[in-house]
């Protein structure tokens, strides 16, 4: 691991200079509002809204990395939450005369799904964080209302025209993120 | 703008005490304060108090 980090938890390198890299240009990006006296309040809102992006980026890779670490596999096995049955031990009594249907015994349990963690969506992630009490409460709202922002990307999903990103937009996202690089 | 990279590729992180003159010069800016400061009092000084907690490592 090198020394000069801002992540110096991540024991994965290559994640940890992924997120020095995002947070680096978040710090860039910064630099280009706070320094530049020409740029009209569009432009201004549209650094937001990129600031906003690669903050949830962090967020969303700290929150894949804390599910990790709890559950010690990269791979999350939970109950599906249609409920669908599977007869994994079952034995026939009785074959109906005249039709396939037989008449059986053994046991019955819900199905369980096997998911990549790596594949979960940020709304998955963070989910997960919350259930398994990886994330307070209030720290879960916060960032949900981040990936509602960040989800704003997605313009081909947009009902109406593109509001502005406000100030107290970029401060959510940043706040979010703190508040989660400060649980490790 | 070219990032800062060490003779061994790996990228060096700014960091809370990197002076504001340092990143002026990297970048050609003028961010109008003392070229002293710290980015971090910097930061929290403009609003963004969440980045610069996020730089304390």
């Amino acid at each position: 691991m090198h020394q000069d980090t801002n992540f110096p938890f991540i024991q994965d390198s290559i994640l940890q200079q992924n997120l020095d890299m995002v947070f680096d240009h978040i710090l860039e990006l910064i630099l280009v509002i706070e320094t530049s006296n020409n740029l009209s309040s569009t432009s201004i809102s549209s650094f937001r809204k990129t600031l906003i992006i690669y903050t949830a980026s962090i967020v969303e890779a700290l929150l894949l990395y804390k599910l990790k670490l709890f559950i010690k596999s990269d791979i999350l096995i939970e109950k599906d939450k249609k409920n669908k049955w599977v007869y994994p031990d079952v034995k026939v009594l009785h074959k109906l005369p005249g039709s396939t249907d037989e008449i059986i015994a053994g046991t019955r349990k819900i199905k369980e799904i096997e998911t990549r963690v790596d594949k979960i969506n940020f709304e998955g992630l963070v989910t997960h964080c919350k259930i398994n009490d990886l994330i307070t409460e209030d720290l879960y709202r916060e960032i949900k209302k981040l990936k509602n922002l960040r989800n704003r990307l997605h313009i081909g999903g947009l009902k109406e025209i593109e509001k502005g990103y406000s100030e107290k937009d970029l401060k959510l996202a940043f706040s979010a993120a703190q508040r989660l690089k400060s649980t490790f | 703008m070219n990032r800062v990279r060490k003779a061994d590729g790996s990228f060096r992180a700014k960091r809370k005490d990197t002076k504001i003159k340092t990143i002026e010069k990297k970048y050609g800016v003028d961010l109008g304060v003392r070229s002293d400061m710290h980015l971090g009092t910097y930061l929290k000084k403009n609003g963004y108090s969440s980045l610069s907690k996020m730089l304390e490592s």
